[in-house]
């Protein structure tokens, strides 16, 4: 060995093999991104069924691989709408053609991981036109295509054709799935909650974060009303706890008044309430119980205390 | 000397063989890494798209209303001077559609096969040499063009169907452009061709707003062109900048109203029974926005596409020709 050449440490030894396995581990993955990007959806063949449901119906066979597609890829199947599911908590879609009934039926099934999310995407799409289906968590039909939610999951299954045998074989699919998915039993479809007279059915909206722009205010469904000349937009929100729905509402209305909303005097009788208004519009919530609840974005005082009294009477006799 | 005996120092030869030796992983790291960043396969010199319109024949527009896609065609077409005004004898003409999802026609998420078939065989009439029908879906093209029968509907009116490969890219700037700078368009179906005609459905867009015959031209882009999404406008202005084409056809026959730009639900669907041709596609998205139930307001592309270009928002300056055809 030259006198000049040094005998290498032991620790410098580690530190060497430390950095190239750091910079092999960088490598590995940057080629692995590079061919997701280049072949980006994934088809997982593990059976006909893929996990999806039990089996398939007599006479349905597939007519097309099944895929695969996650957050930065959904946009590849289903393009601008990627956004309506990744904003709402999307997590992997898992979708496949088959033939049947003399047409074809694609099957999308969303994973929204959890079913408030499922419910907001289910919601935000519910055609006027449905005719209800007796499965659950809730499903309805339209003339060529059958929209369920199970759980955190959302599912659209859509034919080619319309008729009688294969919207058969789309309810077959539909409970084939729900068979195949076990749930939580979560309650997230607080429908009942809300006053029917007046009511905008068509109208309701589910928002699963940051509701009106307030961080705490989460799971809040929302539903139009139509009360003579003035609309109103009426929401009911479950908390974990009553402590924390009668904790929201202070919250909740303290964050208004700092936006610039002013103090205005609550209607009577009503437990745990606050109201405040900015520029003609008025807005009262309340607590009932596990429910907080409220009225918004109405111009006539005397109509949105009343659909608060009826709101919170409502919630009181259907019970939280 | 270090305490524990070895030698601490370092020569002159060997810091500068070491430092070599860095120097050259990182230089090697860097350029894997250049070559590797957003590559684009097989992409030659820039391309600008010539203009395809017809000046001469000024701005055109008709409005047919009517429940056949073929007919209302037909009639939008001869009412605005009629097929050979536009197609002469022995030209390339490229239909360029919507093919951008594997969704059956009954859905109206794609341009229908019969509006397809009845402007492949209008141009045949009028003597075209060859006729070319494309889209560069991002979804798999072969399922995108046959489940939507554009492609059976198009070979059987005799025209060629070219699903985009590798090689049918070149990049463009577009003058003035933001976003259409170096980028990669699908280019091999547009070369050489005489005349551009612009065919597609007229939907609700959960992003745009609505999809007509401006946002049409997205399917000419390559690349990861979903970035563009974060400015939709933006971008759609730019692509009316990049393509003039010889005429548009919007096809308001079944009008997505909402849930779009998939639908997936008969309900989705209005039937509105109408079939706009013009050669302004701006004004033909402005009247096609009053299909939806919106406004140019709500459609800032449209008033950009203006603002940029040629076309009008005010398509009724084009005193367009309405037609009923029962």
């Amino acid at each position: 060995m030259s006198p000049t050449r040094k005998k290498r440490t032991a620790s410098q030894t580690v530190a060497s093999i430390a950095i190239l396995l750091v910079l092999a581990g960088i490598a590995a993955v940057i080629v692995l991104e590079h061919s997701r990007a280049a072949c980006s959806r994934v088809s997982v063949i593990q059976s006909e069924i893929g996990g999806i449901f039990t089996s398939l119906p007599e006479g349905v066979t597939p007519a097309g691989d099944l895929e695969r597609f996650e957050a930065d890829t959904l946009y590849e199947k289903i393009n601008g709408k990627a956004e309506l599911y990744i904003s709402s908590g999307f997590k992997e879609l898992k979708c496949r053609r088959f033939k049947a009934a003399g047409g074809q039926v694609e099957v999308f099934v969303y994973d929204m991981g959890e079913a408030k999310n499922a419910y907001a995407v289910y919601l935000a799409q519910k055609r006027k036109k449905a005719t209800e289906l007796d499965l659950p968590d809730a499903a309805y039909l339209t003339a060529n295509a059958l929209y369920l939610r199970r759980g955190g999951y959302y599912v659209e299954i859509v034919s080619s054709e319309i008729g009688e045998a294969i919207t058969q074989v789309m309810v077959d699919i539909a409970g084939r799935f729900v068979e195949a998915t076990p749930t939580a039993g979560e309650t997230v479809d607080d429908k009942q909650l809300f006053v029917a007279e007046d009511l905008d059915e068509g109208n309701m909206t589910f928002i699963t974060k940051e509701a009106f722009g307030f961080a705490k205010l989460d799971a809040v469904l929302m539903a139009g009303y139509k009360i003579a000349d003035t609309s109103a937009v009426a929401y009911v929100s479950r908390r974990a706890s009553e402590e924390e729905a009668s904790s929201l509402v202070n919250e909740y209305a303290e964050f208004l008044l700092a936006m610039g909303f002013e103090k205005a005097d609550p209607p009577d009788g009503l437990s745990n309430c606050r109201m405040v208004e900015l520029d003609g519009n008025y807005e009262i919530v309340f607590s009932v119980g596990k429910v907080l609840a409220g009225v918004r974005e109405c111009e006539d005082r005397t109509a949105a205390e009343k659909l608060a009294r009826s709101l919170h009477k409502h919630i009181m006799e259907v019970g939280q | 000397m270090s305490g524990d005996g070895h030698d601490s120092s370092i020569t002159r030869r060997d810091f500068l063989k070491r430092s070599a030796a860095v120097g050259v992983s990182i230089a090697a790291a860097g350029s894997a890494a250049y070559w590797l960043h957003n590559r684009v396969v097989s992409v030659e010199a820039q391309v600008t798209l010539p203009n395809f319109s017809i000046p001469a024949l000024g701005p055109r527009m008709s409005i047919t209303t009517g429940g056949d896609r073929a007919k209302t065609l037909r009639a939008g077409i001869d009412a605005i001077g009629g097929i050979e005004s536009f197609v002469k004898s022995g030209d390339r003409v490229l239909l360029k559609v919507n093919a951008a999802f594997a969704s059956p026609p009954l859905l109206g998420a794609t341009t229908h096969p019969d509006v397809v078939a009845e402007m492949a065989r209008l141009c045949s009439k009028a003597g075209a040499k060859e006729i070319l029908v494309t889209d560069n879906p991002i979804y798999d093209p072969s399922s995108c063009f046959d489940i939507s029968g554009i492609g059976d509907a198009a070979r059987q009116a005799g025209a060629k169907v070219l699903l985009p490969k590798g090689g049918y890219f070149r990049t463009t700037t577009v003058e003035g452009a933001r976003y259409l700078r170096d980028w990669p368009i699908l280019h091999k179906p547009l070369d050489g061709v005489d005349k551009l005609i612009g065919i597609s459905p007229i939907k609700h867009h959960q992003r745009a707003g609505a999809s007509m015959s401006m946002k049409n031209w997205y399917g000419l882009l390559g690349g990861r062109r979903n970035k563009f999404h974060q400015d939709i406008n933006g971008i759609i202005t730019e692509l009316a900048m990049m393509v003039r084409p010889t005429l548009v056809v919007l096809d308001g026959t079944a009008v997505m109203m909402s849930n779009g730009p998939t639908g997936g639900s008969l309900e989705d669907l209005k039937q509105a029974d109408t079939m706009i041709v013009s050669t302004d596609q701006v004004a033909a998205d402005a009247f096609g926005a009053t299909l939806l139930g919106m406004t140019v307001a709500e459609l800032p592309y449209i008033a950009g596409a203006a603002a940029a270009g040629p076309g009008t928002v005010d398509y009724e300056t084009l005193n367009p020709k309405r037609i009923s055809i029962n």
